[in-house]
């Protein structure tokens, strides 16, 4: 190839090279405002508002139950070694004295563990 | 580089003391859009150009903390300019003008600049593979180097050469089609 071919067509194509139309105007500012908002900006903005809603929600019902289950622990604390005995009564009826003691001991040792 | 560095230190201080982040991108989009939107235009993007422009510029900015200057701040933003141009091209599987189907038209002087010869020009380019299209508008369009080219590319030195020959050849012959003797 002749070397002064690629000069020229260089020359010709820097010559007509090709311009992009103008910018949209605005452009910037938008452009700025898309890099605020961060990414996956229109479906984070668009489920918002659900989002928080659950999380409301889940906080609530977090709060009743925390709530409702202490109220149950503070019940077993008290009621729990009777329901024990009756059941051991239940399943033990023949049993003597002596040894219905020993498993109340055994399952209230059991609940208090837990 | 030196001013190109110069004027976004400034707008950052600026924007850290006024507290307006959106001064010193508003500097930053007016110094380079002009080079962005003409690359990406000259690599065939033209109904998704603005949409690849606020890709471009939304990349960047969030990159600049990570801006090492081993480059000029320029030449970085040609890069990613030009990569996400080709992104878009792969995606859009942008369809390469037949050589043997471009109409000829009439002769355009070689040495005249004028709207047919341009957009002689750009038919020209739309025949040529988006790698080849890359190198030619990088080296030749934009005066970069080949050393900055493979940079930007990353690709080696050699493959810049070797794909510029290539593109050089092909636009040559396309031009030939449309009668620009050179």
């Amino acid at each position: 190839m002749n070397k002064k071919q690629p000069d020229r067509l260089d020359i010709f194509l820097k010559l007509n090279a090709p311009v992009a139309p103008a910018a949209p105007d605005g452009e910037a500012e938008r452009i700025f405002s898309k890099i605020e908002l961060g990414p996956n900006v229109v479906s984070r903005s668009k489920n918002s508002g659900i989002v928080a809603a659950l999380s409301l929600a889940a906080v609530l019902a977090l709060g009743v139950f925390v709530s409702l289950t202490a109220d149950t622990v503070r019940d077993d604390s008290i009621t729990a070694p009777e329901v024990l005995v009756a059941a051991v009564l239940d399943l033990q009826e023949e049993e003597e004295t002596d040894d219905l003691y020993g498993d109340w001991i055994m399952l209230v040792s059991a609940v208090s563990e837990q | 580089m030196a001013a190109d560095a110069k004027i976004l230190t400034t707008a950052n201080i600026d924007s850290k003391e006024a507290g307006l982040m959106g001064v010193a991108f508003d500097r930053f989009y007016h110094l380079h859009v002009t080079i962005v939107r003409n690359v990406m235009f000259r690599m065939g993007l033209e109904s998704d150009l603005d949409d690849a422009v606020q890709d471009c510029f939304i990349k960047a900015w969030r990159s600049l903390p990570g801006f090492s200057g081993g480059s000029s701040e320029k030449t970085w933003v040609t890069r990613i300019a030009v990569n996400t141009a080709l992104d878009y091209l792969r995606i859009r599987k942008r369809e390469i003008l037949d050589f043997n189907q471009v109409d000829v038209v009439s002769i355009v002087p070689s040495n005249q600049k004028s709207v047919e010869a341009a957009e002689i020009v750009m038919k020209a380019l739309r025949t040529l593979k988006p790698d080849l299209q890359a190198v030619l508008v990088l080296s030749v369009m934009e005066g970069y180097s080949m050393e900055e080219i493979s940079g930007m590319l990353a690709i080696p030195v050699g493959t810049v050469k070797s794909r510029l020959h290539t593109a050089r050849r092909e636009t040559e012959l396309v031009l030939k089609r449309f009668g620009v003797n050179l």
